[in-house]
């Protein structure tokens, strides 16, 4: 309850084994390996739900699939992509790496944090399973609008079984939130000022303090919902007083921060490994910590754009206010710009990532401000081209950004390094791939491709850039097959690494890969935001003086 | 350059020299960063009330009784029981036992007085959850509402169990802080609940 | 610090400025290529101009689109150009490092007023177009109803006390306020050559302002995922000259009065003389119906309508075909079947083999899921 004690600590815990010692740990190493593994589980099941998709839509007018089981794969897939995978691997990675980054010995609340990856788990689970109730798995979507959610029309246990299970997850990102700022605001190390920490750990700062913010909204209205459904609630029933548009406000009041939810704690990662491998320090360090901040706040009042098509939202506040969150983004991506500026610069297979990130996040930000246009929003809105806005932000930012973060990460996490060879090709098969399937979904989207259709009428066009599409996911597909290929042949080879491989910046980098499990035996001197490359630097110095 | 330190060391020098010094204890910290989300939920459930309300001609709907006169009482008793607490604190850090004890069963006395009326409440009601929208955030409102005051008198009651002479340093009175700042905020979000329902209506 | 050198002293880097001069021309041709490539080629059977409010929304979407491309351009380019041009070379020592510069205030404080002003002048044309389409240009307006329902859209004209189903007209030249509501569940009234697009919402009435200027057929479309069938939830609009669509009104209006009259007691095949059995018709149901319908709630989720409650149910106060819900239309629907806009169908009591007797015995036990 109250952190780690002193008494605790001795205890070698990397020297226990056995799936036992997994289940009870408490050490924030294994719960992140835990968090992220788990999350890179629901990572392929969502894929595959995905290559389902793009089977039945690759032509006009199939049927591979039932209509039915199509709404339920989509639903399953938007719902299992943000919230089983995006966002848990980013606190997995937080779990993992942010005490390392600040020199504390473990989290705030070890058992808190492992309870957090339980009741997570469990709620993943609980929507998964959903699958096998009669009527199958909730089919109304990722954000579930009523009335279609509600129980006249989904009369189905499936839906319970989601809202139950998201419910569950909210509850543990809100305690993994306070786990994380308690953490960085209480046990950073001597020396490691708050204008110190790594950019990585400002970001998961922000991300947590947008969870604590945005979480509960989600967790009210889908009480409201379940009231609703089985209390004979009237929350959302116009007939009764209520409204199916309050749904709509408290979810995309959560909804919209949680999309810089999914982003920011990458933004942590790219700007992280851009400084590392252009050997610079981040360009602008208080002005991304600012920025992160400034995204978190003006994302807390943006929810409304989600709903200007509905007529029920006519404040040109939130319209003004969606545009001026591309000035916080822009003034990060001029900082990762300015780092790789006059850098030494080794494209390495996660820099490559980075890079994709900032091409297809670039991509995605400047379709975003065009929605954040209303009169646009009449033509874009739920078509394929907002299918395609989200896809490059979160596909082509946060999962380039968590490849890169995998690459970077393994060897201090594993002590095994990827193979680079082969990590070059899955970024082509993957920056390819990606981008054949969602570029093409811009012109559908004009062209007047509604968004969700289970199939569509052979029009001039649609077809073809449907099958590139498709072709794209595929590749996309052989991409994902070449990483896990990858990672089971390095681990099996095991070849020698050092400590630490990149060169990198940050205290991980000070401590042996994979850390002790007291994370560190000595810690150099924090005089920077990069004490490890302070610490070679002064190295290099004597060296050169004698 | 000084000399790193083992972590071990250095975990300890934490505990030493900052425990409840220039940085929050943990714990105080987390139920600070818990109550604030917990805000947020109840800013969810007031803006659903708000919003339905404005969208309403009538409202509440004709017919629902609201009794202001026991719910004012209930009240009452809430925030005696908030000033409480705070002798709570008071006697915890004087370090008298005995004198801590008896002002947490007061505490609970009104907690669980408090949630009496409001039991009360809800079984002489004339409208149900499933009556209409107002009913629903009624129920769902001072429900949820109720069910913070049970986790506080839980809470309270575990304290009460364990005042010895350990509870008034270190990591237990860190503890109890945190559950007495708790029990304040259950207080003051249940103002505001009780200005909504029966003030504001 | 050893480390930090004075950046301006020493240039911005091989070949920046030709690649600059570069990036700039790339975006300013490729910006003009956006500017006067008609983008309705993107969209089959349409020219530009559909609608006054349409031609706005073009406006604003190309403008944007030229400015999104050069920033995409310039970002790109930088990016790679950086990637390439300051890459470590394989004669640099290994613990070589980058220019050690930690920030520049002037040069942030630029980049960041400067995107600020872009963005507020984009917002500004945005909220203009926005109000023109919420709130119209004042000219007097002919009004026209839609109400989404599961799964098809029904049009309501002033003068007309019944609903049209799947086929919207509209007079050319005209403004037009359209009405959107919902009676079930969200669905959304989009007509992509018009980019304009409403979500229907049930307890909610919104309103779209616009002047049609072409005459045409254009396609409607749900664009809100509203169940099974929301892909097929399309519908047919014709824009046609005030003449011609108010002759098409009158027809509608004449239709309307000989649908009012008593011929809605055509009894199919006699089978509402029968008096139905709600138990066979409950063994009926699972043999011929079960596979699309759900009837009772223990039953499993179909792709067809619930007919739970289909006689009472408030929000599907009309049957698919648009008929109101009695006996004599459940029967007529059972005996004739149905044939939507999409793929959805329901087979005729020919094609079934249902007798006179079966349907008096399903529409019985459909009548007593009340």
């Amino acid at each position: 309850m109250s952190g780690v004690s002193t008494r605790d600590l001795p205890v070698p815990a990397l020297a226990r084994t056995g799936l036992l010692s997994w289940i009870a740990t408490t050490d924030h190493k294994r719960i992140g390996i835990m968090y992220m593994v788990t999350a890179f589980a629901f990572f392929f099941v969502a894929g595959i739900m995905a290559m389902l998709i793009r089977a039945q839509l690759a032509q006009p007018n199939q049927s591979i699939v039932t209509s039915h089981t199509y709404s339920q794969l989509f639903t399953l897939h938007g719902t299992a992509m943000i919230f089983f995978f995006v966002v848990p691997f980013a606190f997995g990675l937080a779990n993992f790496l942010v005490p390392l980054q600040i020199g504390a010995p473990d989290m705030a609340f070890p058992r808190l944090n492992a309870f957090t990856y339980w009741i997570f788990l469990l709620g993943a689970l609980t929507v998964m399973s959903g699958a096998a109730t009669n009527g199958g798995a909730a089919a109304s979507g990722w954000f579930a609008y009523v009335p279609l959610s509600g129980i006249k029309i989904s009369s189905g246990l499936g839906q319970d079984f989601w809202i139950l299970g998201i419910l569950m997850a909210s509850i543990s990102s809100i305690l993994t939130s306070i786990n994380l700022i308690t953490t960085v605001f209480i046990y950073r190390a001597p020396g490691m000022t708050m204008w110190r920490i790594p950019i990585f750990t400002w970001e998961m700062v922000a991300t947590a303090l947008l969870v604590l913010m945005a979480f509960p909204a989600l967790t009210a209205d889908l009480g409201m919902l379940l009231i609703d459904r089985r209390f004979g609630g009237h929350f959302f029933d116009p007939a009764a007083g209520g409204s199916a548009v309050l749904y709509q406000h408290l979810f995309w009041f959560f909804g919209h921060p949680e999309v810089y939810i999914m982003i920011l704690p990458y933004f942590g990662v790219v700007t992280e490994i851009v400084s590392t491998f252009s050997r610079k320090p981040v360009f602008g360090y208080v002005g991304m910590v600012l920025a992160a901040f400034a995204i978190a706040g003006l994302s807390m009042g943006v929810w409304a754009h989600h709903m200007f098509t509905t007529g029920a939202v006519s404040d040109p506040f939130f319209s003004a206010v969606s545009f001026l969150i591309a000035v916080p983004t822009g003034i990060k991506f001029f900082n990762w710009i300015g780092t790789m500026w006059r850098g030494s610069i080794s494209l390495t297979t996660p820099m490559l990532f980075a890079v994709g990130f900032l091409l297809n996040f670039l991509n995605g930000g400047i379709t975003g401000v065009m929605v954040a246009s209303p009169p646009i929003d009449f033509h874009a809105e739920d078509s394929y081209f907002l299918v395609s806005h989200f896809h490059y932000v979160i596909g082509g930012g946060s999962l380039f950004a968590i490849f890169a973060a995998l690459f970077f990460w393994f060897p201090k996490i594993f002590g095994v390094k990827l193979n680079e060879y082969w990590g070059k090709v899955c970024f082509a098969f993957e920056f390819i791939g990606f981008n054949l399937t969602f570029f093409p979904m811009y012109f559908l989207g004009v062209m007047g491709m509604p968004r969700r259709v289970y199939t569509y009428p052979n029009l001039p066009g649609w077809g073809s850039l449907n099958a590139l599409a498709t072709l794209g996911a595929a590749i996309m597909a052989v991409g994902v097959i070449i990483f896990v290929v990858n990672v089971i042949v390095s681990a099996i080879r095991r070849a020698p690494v050092p400590d630490d491989p990149w060169g990198g910046f940050t205290l991980e980098w000070a401590t042996t890969s994979p850390p002790p499990a007291h994370n560190f035996d000595r810690l150099p001197p924090i005089r920077s935001e990069r004490p490890v490359f302070d610490l070679r630097q002064s190295d290099l110095g004597s060296q050169r003086k004698r | 350059m000084p000399n790193p330190k083992s972590a071990i060391a250095m975990a300890r020098t934490f505990r030493q020299l900052e425990p409840l010094g220039t940085r929050a204890h943990p714990l105080v910290f987390g139920v600070v960063l818990f109550l604030t989300s917990e805000l947020m939920l109840f800013a969810a459930m007031f803006a659903a009330y708000y919003n339905l309300r404005s969208n309403s001609s009538v409202w509440p709907p004709a017919g629902v009784r609201l009794d202001l006169t026991e719910s004012t009482v209930g009240t009452f008793f809430l925030a005696l029981s908030s000033v409480a607490v705070l002798f709570v604190g008071r006697s915890l850090n004087r370090r008298h036992a005995q004198q801590t004890r008896l002002w947490l069963a007061t505490t609970i006395a009104l907690g669980v007085a408090f949630l009496g009326i409001a039991f009360h409440g809800w079984s002489k009601a004339n409208f149900r959850i499933d009556s209409n929208a107002f009913g629903s955030l009624f129920y769902m409102m001072t429900g949820v509402h109720a069910a913070h005051v049970f986790v506080g008198l839980i809470l309270l009651a575990a304290l009460l169990l364990g005042v010895r002479e350990q509870a008034f340093v270190g990591d237990r009175r860190a503890g109890a802080e945190g559950i007495m700042y708790y029990w304040h905020f259950v207080f003051v979000v249940w103002v505001g609940i009780w200005a909504t329902l029966y003030l504001v209506r | 610090m050893a480390l930090q050198t004075e950046p301006h002293k020493m240039g911005m880097g091989p070949g920046f400025w030709p690649v600059t001069i570069g990036l700039t021309l790339l975006g300013i041709v490729s910006g003009i290529l956006i500017g006067i490539l008609p983008l309705d080629y993107l969209l089959p059977s349409s020219s530009l101009n559909v609608t006054d409010r349409g031609a706005d929304i073009d406006f604003l979407f190309r403008f944007m689109s030229i400015i999104g491309n050069a920033i995409f351009v310039y970002v790109t380019g930088f990016v790679i150009y950086f990637a390439i041009a300051f890459r470590r070379r394989k004669h640099e020592p290994i613990e070589s490092i980058g220019v050690q510069i930690h920030d520049l205030p002037a040069l942030e404080f630029w980049w960041s007023i400067i995107p600020t002003v872009i963005l507020c002048v984009l917002a500004i044309m945005s909220i203009r177009v926005w109000y023109l389409v919420q709130y119209g240009t004042g000219a007097p307006a002919f009004a026209v109803e839609v109400i989404g329902h599961q799964y098809n859209f029904e049009f309501r004209y002033p003068g007309l006390d019944r609903g049209i189903y799947n086929e919207m007209h509209l007079p050319l030249g005209r403004p037009v306020r359209v009405l959107v509501t919902s009676v079930d569940v969200l669905h959304s009234f989009w007509v992509p050559e018009f980019r304009l697009k409403a979500d229907t919402v049930p307890g909610l009435v919104q309103n779209l302002n616009f002047t049609p200027q072409v005459a045409g057929t254009y396609l409607i479309e749900c664009t809100e995922f509203c169940g099974v069938n929301h892909s097929f939830m399309q519908a047919k609009l014709i824009v046609e000259p005030q003449a011609k669509f108010n002759a098409w009104l009158d027809a509608q209006k004449k239709t309307a009065a000989v649908a009012a009259a008593p011929a809605a007691s055509v009894a199919p095949s006699g089978s509402l003389a029968l008096a139905g059995d709600a138990a066979a018709g409950k063994t009926s149901f699972k043999q011929k119906c079960s596979s699309c319908h759900k009837a009772e709630a223990s039953d499993p989720e179909q792709d067809g309508p619930d007919l739970e409650h289909v006689f009472t149910n408030k929000a599907h106060p009309t049957l698919v075909n648009g008929q109101s819900v009695s006996p004599a239309h459940v029967a007529a629907l059972i005996e004739s079947g149905y044939k939507g806009s999409g793929p959805e169908a329901m087979p005729s009591a020919q094609q079934t083999g249902a007798s006179a007797k079966d349907i008096a015995n399903l529409t019985a036990y459909l009548a007593s899921l009340k």
